[in-house]
């Protein structure tokens, strides 16, 4: 038993370990996480074409059932370049807007922007913002990319949130 | 067939680690899912439902804070501040091992990252052992073992690769729903970072952007205790989340002002305007830095 539970335990962390690694910035599949959607966003978000980004430790991904918001805390620093993309398993457009914590203005909807998937932003002050991310519908069914039988019965799909960053060039503002 | 019997056995094998984690631990309210859960609650999806909102929360990761001050200049950089190797032997229980497993991932990263290569293998090796008896040894193939061994000398490759070591444990320690050895994680990796940087600003001067940066930290460390919140029913965690609100009370005194947000686009980006300018005084500076050492020492049990 004791053997058998040092190779599970191989097995699981091994496993996941080497795909995690080999899934930043890979398009490897992913296997055997608890988490069904475990670094979705680094194999299905886009990636900014710009030179000089790096991958942020901020992004997220999660499972969404279809209607369902979600609201990411981060933390946006002046003087840095971030790009930020957001992708749904089964490529259904989401709507997300960047909320400044503090002052509780909205300053960003994508919904006023051609429901852009992706942006870049710089920030003239540092920033605590919510990323309120929607994924719209919640009547659909047995579509593609579905999870049913995982989320209780209900539809389910995994969403994500890559953030890169860069520092902003000097003739930013 | 085959692929479904993996499927089956590695199902099974999670099961057993999450049983054994839970029964070392004693405790199994990291796994209590709630109406509003974190990403690293993995089990949030059983909860999923559109009527209830999900809240994530995320924290800037080290490199984010090295990489910026190596940007603008790297002045006052030294390896005198990393926390000793041999403290490693002090750590003993799951408490220490987490806190410090964030500390020397985050020294291995400073290392890389301000060209200590040769002295961060000593971080790197004690980080690979922190991470077996952490039950995360997977993060650390030997084929990573051999790419950091070869790339000691060469800062870009060896700081991507330190930065994917921090990742991969994160990533690592979510799938594996060890929620309170996470944050655990993160807290030290958060700490040991502000640590380093404190003491490469050892010299106020309210126009370096490096004070700002520090200063900055006060909305880092707002979300990082949110997120604790969530986990506070874990002994270790509630006694971290204790130490850092000292921290928090210092941050709070620090100055801001807040002015209307505006929009405008630049060069294909959109630019945020407005928001909250925080602003530093060289007394609330010293005061930050001096807990920052005292939680540090506590977490490290150094001197």
């Amino acid at each position: 038993m004791k053997k058998f539970f040092s190779i599970s335990l191989t097995l699981v962390f091994g496993l996941s370990a080497i795909t995690g690694m080999a899934q930043r910035y890979g398009n490897v599949p992913k296997v055997a996480a608890s988490n069904p959607c475990s670094d979705f966003h680094k194999k299905s978000c886009l990636k900014s074409p710009d030179e000089g980004f790096t991958y942020n430790g901020q992004s997220k991904s999660a499972l969404f059932a279809k209607g369902q918001q979600s609201t990411m805390k981060a933390v946006f620093y002046k003087g840095m370049d971030y790009h930020i993309s957001v992708c749904t398993e089964d490529e259904t457009q989401a709507n997300f807007t960047i909320k400044d914590v503090k002052t509780g203005e909205v300053l960003y909807d994508n919904s006023t922007d051609n429901n852009t998937q992706e942006i870049q932003i710089s920030n003239e002050n540092t920033r605590s913002v919510n990323i309120q991310v929607t994924l719209p519908g919640g009547d659909a069914g047995g579509e593609k990319g579905g999870k049913k039988d995982m989320v209780k019965g209900q539809e389910g799909m995994c969403a994500g949130l890559l953030i890169e960053h860069r520092r902003s060039d000097k003739t930013g503002f | 067939m085959k692929k479904l019997k993996m499927k089956k056995i590695i199902l099974f094998a999670n099961a057993v680690a999450l049983t054994a984690f839970l029964s070392a631990c004693g405790n199994a309210d990291d796994n209590a899912t709630t109406a509003n859960v974190d990403s690293t609650a993995v089990d949030s999806s059983a909860m999923m439902s559109p009527d209830e909102p999900q809240e994530l929360i995320s924290i800037p990761a080290p490199d984010e804070m090295f990489s910026f001050m190596k940007d603008i200049g790297g002045e006052g950089k030294s390896a005198t501040y990393l926390n000793n190797p041999d403290n490693y032997k002090n750590y003993v229980d799951t408490k220490s091992k987490a806190l410090n497993f964030g500390i020397y991932a985050t020294d291995f990263l400073y290392c890389s990252t301000f060209d200590y290569g040769a002295e961060g293998l000593k971080y790197f090796v004690n980080v690979k052992k922190l991470g077996d008896e952490l039950g995360i040894s997977g993060v650390i193939s030997e084929s990573m073992s051999d790419r950091i061994k070869k790339n000691i000398g060469k800062t870009d490759s060896l700081t991507d690769l330190s930065n994917t070591l921090y990742f991969s444990a994160i990533s690592e320690l979510e799938n594996s729903e060890k929620a309170s050895v996470l944050s655990l994680v993160i807290v030290g990796g958060w700490i040991e970072s502000m640590h380093l940087v404190t003491n490469m600003v050892k010299k106020f001067k309210a126009d370096n952007p490096a004070i700002d940066r520090i200063a900055e930290q006060k909305y880092t460390l707002d979300n990082l205790l949110v997120y604790l919140d969530k986990h506070k029913s874990d002994a270790n965690v509630s006694a971290v989340i204790e130490q850092l609100n000292e921290l928090k009370s210092v941050f709070d005194q620090l100055k801001e002002e807040s002015t209307s947000g505006t929009v405008s686009a630049k060069n294909g980006k959109k630019v945020l305007g407005g928001g909250t300018k925080i602003s530093i005084t060289e007394a609330q500076y010293k005061a930050i830095s001096e807990k920052v050492k005292s939680i540090h020492d506590n977490f490290t049990m150094g001197k």
